[in-house]
């Protein structure tokens, strides 16, 4: 796969699965991903395909039952997480691979002060003592940007708004400086300039600290703006997986084509006769999903053969992967 | 213009500040600050700006649903804010709304069928069951609903269902205007598009005018016959859509489009990243409100406030630099 260097992450085969009353939910069916030092990789899809299960199986904080990852390798520099005791991912999560999560308000906890949840992370991870780990944390809100650190240290979570309130989850992520980050739609809850300074700020510690980046997200534009490889996700399975320029420039998978024509853009057409070209119909139950392609109900370009077998990711580029027919042989 | 269905002047809607434990009536949020703004019938009017603009109080202002505290609004030429009793009735089922989150704005104890039909209930429909039936019927067809749908509960449907379900709820009373409060952002990209060519599809069969709600600059754009700017309850910009996203004249709406993450991996934009966050609707700056974040500022903008100006080609901004 597209990448290049060593991977510090790399996951293979990867399939977490949900026990449900309607049956096995396969939320993520055999996904491979890796990512390299100071590198962006962007999951994007839409509720439901998996991308946010994907995340938490790297962390293994699936919720268990009903979750369970039942095959596949996550490699953190060639270490296989997936062997390690409760005990030892633990220490991993925090210092190696932390999150960033979507909601700021629900992740942050109301009744401590923004400096003693950054301070928690150094005391439990570095072993410091009160006094250092807060003057740590002040100098972590100094560099994600929160203007009077000193001050703001002391704030509670309700005190700040919603762009501050994230940045202190980067803080907080990015306190033992990892080596994985992982960013769970880190700016779908914000305004759009405060998304752009976001992104940018994303971009700068990913710079100055070298850590790879998974980043998780709808918003085709974020990818475009952040990711160097992008993997489209669609009912648990990456439909197609390439460089951002590759994937933009020359889209192959109907659903990646679907997507991108879905978005009313700044430069298309507009106006009373503008109408966009939306993919019918809605994402299918994991439970009950078609047989072969499992796009193929939504599909406008579909051969017999969607109907019977299910299409393998392939090379269909140069470091340009795509899951469909239409690139098979026989399509 | 010919046919003007909605006329704002100066309208303001301030809130008292909630005052700290000791201080008692700490001043006032001007959620709404002297908004002037007419709808043209069977136009759409977008209205953009970040959260805590004021765009939603604005909204519920226009339906009454917050007295003003200032200002006129006149709908089909009368003053709405002397009606009472029947005539407010009458207005409301005029005007209809279309919200955010069709889960939250949906009772889960009612079928849809039931949700969709009640405003005939409320405003007393004359018609009998069976009329009543055949309406709910034509109308789900019309926004996408099967027929045996009607009879489920909310949590049985897709975000974008229940979004189908919220806006025939909306037309069933035949209204005039629509304001739909970001309509689509609960939604997921795919079903986002599908529920955009509804929106404009319903407008050319029912007749309506809509004002539309978002901080989606895309959305607006694709959406908006003309396009206003609201920042700190107040409207920066106002022109038509190309105007404003063609050529937009305010700093504030440059910066807003510049932000808006390119499709074209390719131009990675030079953007105008404004520093820090809007400031709060209870202690707005002096002179300009957008004048701390503002890179072209100049020594008269935060002293004198600039005045909604208007070029020879309909196209309005408030600024001392840019403006038109």
């Amino acid at each position: 796969m597209a990448g290049g260097m060593e991977p510090i992450l790399e996951v293979r085969g990867l399939r977490t699965n949900f026990e449900t009353e309607r049956g096995i939910v396969r939320a993520v069916d055999g996904v491979d991903l890796r990512v390299g030092a100071g590198r962006t990789v962007a999951v994007v899809g839409e509720s439901g395909c998996g991308k946010s299960v994907l995340a938490l199986s790297i962390l293994r904080l699936v919720p268990s039952p009903p979750g369970r990852i039942a095959g596949g390798e996550i490699l953190l520099n060639g270490r296989d997480l997936l062997v390690l005791s409760e005990e030892e991912m633990r220490k991993i999560r925090g210092r190696e691979i932390s999150m960033i999560f979507q909601e700021p308000m629900t992740s942050l906890n109301p009744v401590f002060r923004v400096g003693e949840q950054i301070a928690e992370v150094f005391r439990l991870h570095q072993g410091m003592d009160r006094r250092q780990a807060l003057a740590q944390s002040t100098e972590m809100l100094r560099m994600v940007g929160i203007p009077s650190p000193e001050k703001r240290v002391r704030d509670y979570p309700h005190q700040m708004s919603g762009g501050m309130r994230q940045r202190v989850m980067i803080a907080i992520a990015l306190a033992c400086r990892p080596r994985v980050m992982l960013a769970d739609e880190p700016t779908t809850a914000l305004d759009v300039t405060i998304q752009a300074q976001m992104i940018d700020l994303i971009a700068a510690l990913r710079a100055d600290t070298g850590a790879a980046v998974i980043l998780i997200t709808h918003d085709l534009g974020v990818v475009a703006e952040a990711a160097e490889t992008v993997a489209v996700m669609y009912a648990g399975q990456i439909v197609e997986h390439g460089s951002v320029r590759d994937l933009f420039s020359t889209p192959l998978h109907p659903y990646t084509l679907g997507l991108m024509n879905s978005v009313p853009s700044m430069k298309g057409p507009a106006g009373r006769e503008a109408f966009l070209k939306a993919i019918p119909g809605v994402v299918p139950p994991l439970y009950d999903l078609p047989t072969g392609c499992r796009f193929r109900d939504r599909c406008p370009d579909t051969f017999p053969l969607c109907r019977e077998r299910a299409p393998i990711l392939e090379e269909v580029a140069p470091d340009h992967l795509c899951r469909c027919w239409k690139y098979g042989e026989i399509g | 213009m010919n046919d003007l269905l909605l006329d704002i002047r100066d309208l303001k809607k301030h809130f008292p500040a909630p005052g700290g434990f000791l201080s008692r009536g700490a001043g006032v949020i001007r959620a709404v600050d002297g908004v002037a703004l007419q709808v043209q019938h069977g136009e759409t009017l977008g209205l953009v700006g970040e959260s805590g603009c004021g765009k939603s109080t604005l909204a519920r202002t226009i339906l009454r649903l917050e007295a003003p505290t200032a200002g006129q609004i006149r709908f089909e030429g009368e003053d709405i804010l002397a009606w009472k009793g029947g005539a407010l009735n009458a207005f409301r089922r005029k005007v209809q709304m279309i919200f955010q989150d069709p889960y939250s704005s949906l009772n889960p104890r009612q079928t849809a069928g039931g949700i969709i039909e009640e405003p005939l209930h409320i405003h007393h429909y004359p018609g009998g069951r069976e009329e009543i039936k055949k309406k709910l019927r034509e109308l789900a067809s019309v926004v996408g609903l099967d027929e045996e749908q009607l009879t489920r509960y909310p949590h049985e449907f897709s975000g974008g269902q229940r979004q189908r379900i919220g806006i025939a709820r909306a037309l069933i009373l035949k209204p005039r205007l629509v304001i739909a409060d970001e309509p689509v952002s609960a939604l997921d990209v795919s079903i986002r598009a599908q529920i955009l060519n509804l929106l404009k599809r319903l407008q050319r069969e029912f007749d309506l005018t809509y004002l539309f709600i978002t901080h989606d600059l895309g959305v607006v754009r694709h959406m908006s016959d003309r396009i206003a700017v609201m920042y700190l309850g107040k409207i920066v910009e106002l022109g038509g859509a190309e105007q404003v996203c063609g050529a937009p004249a305010h700093p504030y709406t440059k910066a807003l489009l510049s932000a808006v993450p390119s499709m074209d991996p390719l131009r990675k934009s030079e953007r105008t990243v404004l520093c820090g966050e809007m400031p709060s609707p209870a202690a707005p700056p002096q002179g300009c409100a957008f004048h701390p974040r503002c890179p072209v500022r100049i020594g008269v903008c935060d002293k004198r406030e600039p005045l909604l100006e208007r070029d020879g080609a309909g196209h309005w901004a408030a600024c001392h630099i840019t403006g038109c």
